[in-house]
C-alpha cells in the first residue's frame, strides 16, 4: 500500500553505470554516483548540470524506464516499477515524441486513456489542458501539422492530463521562442502556485531556473555536488550562476554537500 | 530463467500437441525421387506449408507433360476414331503418384492418369496399380474402383460393359473431360449418339479446357450433321 | 482491459494510418491476378489451383504484416522515446507488451479478412462452390500468424536487431512446416546428428494447424478447441520470453 504521507521523490545513494558491448568490447559508464534527494511536496526543484551529468538518467530512474545500479529510490513511497506509484506523476521528455497521424485530441485521448481516465471525466480534461496550453484551436490538427513549440505545449498537455501531484519536466524549455518560454513559465506557475503541483525539472537555462525553482541541485560527472535553497542564489552576489560555475568548475571532492 | 524456463514449457508443449483430442499426424514425407521441379521447388513450396499447391504445380507438369498426346485424343474423338498408343510418357504413373503423395485427396490427377495409361495408352497394369495406391489412400472413392473395372473390362474388349462402368463417373466433379470424352467415343462405337451428344454438351458446359470445349463443339457437329443424313429419306 | 484495448487500438491505428495494409492488399491483389493466369494452367482443376494459390498467399502477405510489424515495433518505440511516454504511465510492461500483441493481432486479421474478400469473390467469380472449409483454413492461417507474431516479438526483443528478428523468425516458421521431413533426415543422420533432434522440440507444429493443406482430406470439423489450446499455449509462452526481456529493458 502507499504511504499517504509519503514524499514524492526520494533518491538514496544512487548508482547507475551503463554497461554496452559493441563487437565483443564491453563498456562501462558510470552515468550517477551516489545521488541522494527528495522532494518536498508543493515544491519546485530544478537540476542543474551540464550536458552527460546525469539530468536524463536522474528523471528516468524515477519513472521506472531505467533501473538504478545501486541505491534506492521511491516514487511516492513506492518503487517507481511499480505502475500504481506512476499515477501520481506526470513526464515531459525533452523531446516528446508522438504518433504523427493522432491529432492533439487523439494524442490526449490516448494518453489520458492509459492513466485511467475515460468518457465525460476525460473530454473535460482535455478540454482543460487544451486550454491551459495554448492548443484550443489546434484540438484537431495532426501532430506531424504542429511546429516544435507547439509539440511542447502538447508535450506538457499530456503531463498534466490527469491532474498529476508531481511533474517531471526535462528541459521544458528547450527549443521554444521567448513567448512560449513565457507561456511555459506560466504554465509551471500555475501548476505549482493554484494547483500545489510538485514539480522537478531540468533546464539549461540558469535564469528560468532562477525564477521559478525553490531548491535547485546541480549535478556534475553524475555525482549531486550541491544542493542550494532560493535564499542561497538570492543572496549570493552572481546568483545562481556564479554558484553554478563554481560547482562544476572547482575539483571534485571540495565543498561537496547534499 | 524465465525464458529458458519458456522453452522449456514449449517443448513441454509440442510434446503433449498428439494428446489433444482432434491430432492428426501431419502427412508423411511425399516420395522424394518424384519431383519433376527439382527439389529446390519441392523443398521451398513445403518449407512454407504449401503441399497441396505444390501438388497442383505437379498436377500442371504432369498436364503440360502429356498435353500433346491429349491433343491426339481430342482430335482421334471429334472423328470418332480410335487412339493408338502403346509407349511413352514413361513417367506419368510416377508423376501421379507424387502427387498422390503430396494429397491423397487430389482424385482428379489419379483418375486423369490412370485414364490416360488404361484408356488410350494401352498400360492396364500401371493404370489399376495407380487405382489402387489412390484406393489406399482414399479408400471411400468409389470412382477408383470403378476405373479397375472399366480398364479391365476394355482390356477385355468390352466397350458396353466398360462405359456402364464409366456412366456414373461422369457427372463426378472429379472427373477428367478426357475420361468424358472416351466415354463418349465408347458410345459412338457402340452406336449411342444421343448419349455421345449428351456428354459433349456437358463438357460444354463444365469444362474449362478450352482444347476439349472446342473437341465438343466439333463433335457436336458432326453428330448433328450425321443425324441429319439418317433423317434423310 | 480499457488500456489494452487503448494499446491495440493505436497500434492498429498507426498500422492504417503507414499504409502497411494497402500496400499488402495491392500486393496481394497483383499477385491474385498473376495467379489466375497461372491456376488456367491447370484446366480442369483451375478453382482447385485457385483456392490453394490464394490461400497460400493470403497466408505469405499476412505472415509478412506479422513479421514485419513484430519485428520493428519495439525496436521504433524504444527509438523514437514513444515507449518513455507510454510506460511513464501507470501501467505496467505485461501489460504494454499485451496490448501492442493485440494490436499487431488484429492488423494481421485486417489484413486477412481483406485478402480473403478479394479471393473469396475471384473464387466464386469462377464458379467456386463455397464451403465452410474455407473459413476453417482461415483461422488455421490466423493461428499460425499469431504465433509467427508471438515468436518474433519475442526474438526482437532479446536480438535488437529486426533483421535478425525477421529471420529467425521465417526459419521458426520453415522448421514449423519441414518437421517430419527434418526429423527424417536427422534419423537418416545416424547417431551423428542425433544430438539436433531436440532442436526439433523449439518450431511450432504448423502442421497441426495448416488446415488449407488437408481439408479435402478431413471429414467432419477441424478440432478448432484443440487449434486455439495449442496455439494459445505456443504463442502466450512466447509472449512471456517477450516479457522477460521487455520487463528489464531500459528506455
Amino acid at each position: 500500500m502507499p504511504d499517504p504521507t509519503a514524499l514524492p521523490l526520494v533518491f538514496t545513494s544512487v548508482g547507475k553505470v551503463y554497461e554496452r558491448s559493441h563487437l565483443g568490447r564491453a563498456t562501462r559508464q558510470q552515468a550517477l554516483r551516489l545521488v541522494s534527494f527528495e522532494i518536498r511536496a508543493g515544491e519546485i526543484f530544478g537540476l542543474l548540470g551540464l550536458n552527460g551529468s546525469g539530468k536524463t538518467t536522474t528523471f528516468k530512474i524515477a519513472l521506472g524506464l531505467i533501473q538504478p545500479s545501486q541505491g534506492q529510490v521511491r516514487l511516492f513511497g513506492l518503487p517507481p516499477v511499480r505502475a500504481q506509484a506512476r499515477r501520481k506523476a506526470g513526464y515531459l521528455p525533452e523531446v516528446p515524441a508522438f504518433s504523427q497521424h493522432l491529432s492533439c485530441e487523439q494524442v490526449l485521448a490516448f494518453y489520458g486513456g492509459l492513466s485511467g481516465l475515460g468518457g465525460r471525466i476525460l473530454e473535460h480534461r482535455i478540454a482543460s489542458v487544451l486550454e491551459l496550453c495554448g492548443l484550443k484551436l489546434l484540438r484537431r490538427r495532426r501532430v506531424r501539422e504542429l511546429s516544435k513549440g507547439y509539440r511542447q505545449r502538447l508535450g506538457l498537455a499530456q503531463a498534466i492530463l490527469h491532474d498529476p501531484e508531481l511533474l517531471i519536466l526535462d528541459e521544458p524549455a528547450s527549443g521554444l521562442d521567448p513567448l512560449a518560454i513565457l507561456e511555459m513559465r506560466r504554465a509551471i506557475e500555475h501548476l505549482n502556485g493554484d494547483l500545489k503541483t510538485s514539480i522537478l525539472l531540468s533546464s539549461h537555462s540558469i535564469s528560468e531556473i532562477e525564477r521559478l525553482c525553490d531548491r535547485v541541485a546541480i549535478l556534475r560527472e553524475g555525482r549531486l555536488v550541491k544542493v542550494l535553497e532560493k535564499s542561497a542564489w538570492k543572496e549570493a552576489e552572481g546568483g545562481l550562476e556564479d554558484l553554478f560555475v563554481d560547482a562544476v568548475a572547482a575539483p571534485l571532492g571540495t565543498g561537496e554537500s547534499a | 530463467m524465465i525464458s529458458a524456463a519458456a522453452l522449456v514449457l514449449i517443448a513441454g508443449v509440442n510434446a503433449f500437441l498428439p494428446r489433444l483430442p482432434g491430432f492428426v499426424p501431419p502427412l508423411p514425407p511425399p516420395s522424394l525421387g518424384a519431383a519433376p521441379g527439382g527439389a529446390s521447388e519441392e523443398a521451398l513450396l513445403l518449407s512454407l506449408g504449401l503441399r497441396r499447391l505444390l501438388a497442383d504445380v505437379w498436377m500442371v507438369r504432369l498436364l503440360l507433360y502429356y498435353g500433346a498426346a491429349e491433343e491426339a485424343v481430342r482430335s482421334a474423338a471429334s472423328e470418332s476414331s480410335e487412339v493408338s498408343g502403346s509407349g511413352g510418357y514413361p513417367e506419368i504413373a510416377a508423376r501421379a503418384a507424387g502427387i498422390l503423395s503430396l494429397d491423397p485427396s487430389f482424385s482428379y490427377a489419379v483418375l486423369y492418369a490412370s485414364g490416360a495409361l488404361g484408356f488410350n495408352l494401352g498400360r492396364p497394369g500401371e493404370a489399376i496399380e495407380l487405382l489402387r495406391r489412390g484406393l489406399a489412400a482414399d479408400p471411400g472413392n468409389w470412382r477408383y474402383r470403378a476405373y479397375i473395372g472399366a480398364i479391365g473390362l476394355t482390356k477385355n474388349g468390352d466397350r458396353r460393359g466398360a462405359v456402364g462402368l464409366l456412366a456414373p463417373t461422369l457427372d463426378m466433379p472429379d472427373c477428367p473431360a478426357m475420361i468424358k470424352s472416351i466415354a463418349a467415343f465408347l458410345y459412338i462405337k457402340l452406336g449411342e449418339s444421343a448419349k455421345a451428344a449428351a456428354i459433349y454438351r456437358k463438357i460444354l458446359e463444365t469444362s474449362h479446357d478450352p482444347g476439349y470445349r472446342e473437341m465438343a463443339r466439333r463433335a457436336l457437329a458432326r453428330l448433328s450433321r450425321g443425324a441429319r443424313s439418317r433423317s434423310r429419306p | 482491459m480499457r488500456a489494452l484495448y487503448i494499446l491495440a487500438k493505436d497500434s492498429l491505428e498507426e498500422a492504417l494510418s503507414s499504409r502497411l495494409i494497402l500496400v499488402s492488399l495491392v500486393a496481394a491483389a497483383v499477385l491474385l491476378y498473376l495467379g489466375e493466369a497461372v491456376s488456367a494452367l491447370a484446366a480442369e482443376e483451375e478453382t482447385r489451383a485457385l483456392l490453394d494459390l490464394g490461400l497460400g498467399l493470403i497466408e505469405l502477405v499476412t505472415l509478412g504484416i506479422a513479421i514485419f510489424g513484430g519485428a520493428v515495433f519495439f525496436l521504433r518505440e524504444g527509438e523514437t522515446k514513444r515507449a518513455d511516454l507510454i510506460l511513464s504511465r501507470p501501467i505496467g510492461r505485461a501489460r504494454y507488451l499485451l496490448g501492442r500483441f493485440l494490436g499487431l493481432a488484429l492488423t494481421a486479421g485486417v489484413s486477412l479478412l481483406l485478402t480473403s474478400a478479394l479471393h473469396l469473390a475471384l473464387l466464386l467469380f469462377k464458379g467456386w462452390l463455397f464451403t465452410p472449409a474455407y473459413l476453417y483454413a482461415l483461422l488455421g492461417i490466423y493461428l499460425k500468424v499469431l504465433i509467427a507474431l508471438s515468436m518474433t516479438l519475442g526474438i526482437a526483443l532479446w536480438s535488437t536487431s529486426a533483421l535478425a528478428a525477421m529471420g529467425f523468425s521465417a526459419l521458426l516458421w520453415s522448421l514449423g512446416h519441414f518437421l517430419p521431413e527434418v526429423g527424417e533426415l536427422l534419423g537418416r543422420g545416424g547417431t551423428s546428428l542425433v544430438w539436433l533432434k531436440p532442436v526439433l522440440w523449439i518450431p511450432p507444429n504448423l502442421s497441426f494447424l495448416n488446415y488449407r493443406d488437408v481439408m479435402s482430406l478431413a471429414p467432419g470439423f477441424p478440432p478448432v478447441g484443440a487449434w486455439f489450446a495449442y496455439a494459445g499455449a505456443y504463442a502466450g509462452l512466447w509472449l512471456l520470453i517477450a516479457w522477460d526481456r521487455l520487463r528489464l529493458k531500459e528506455f
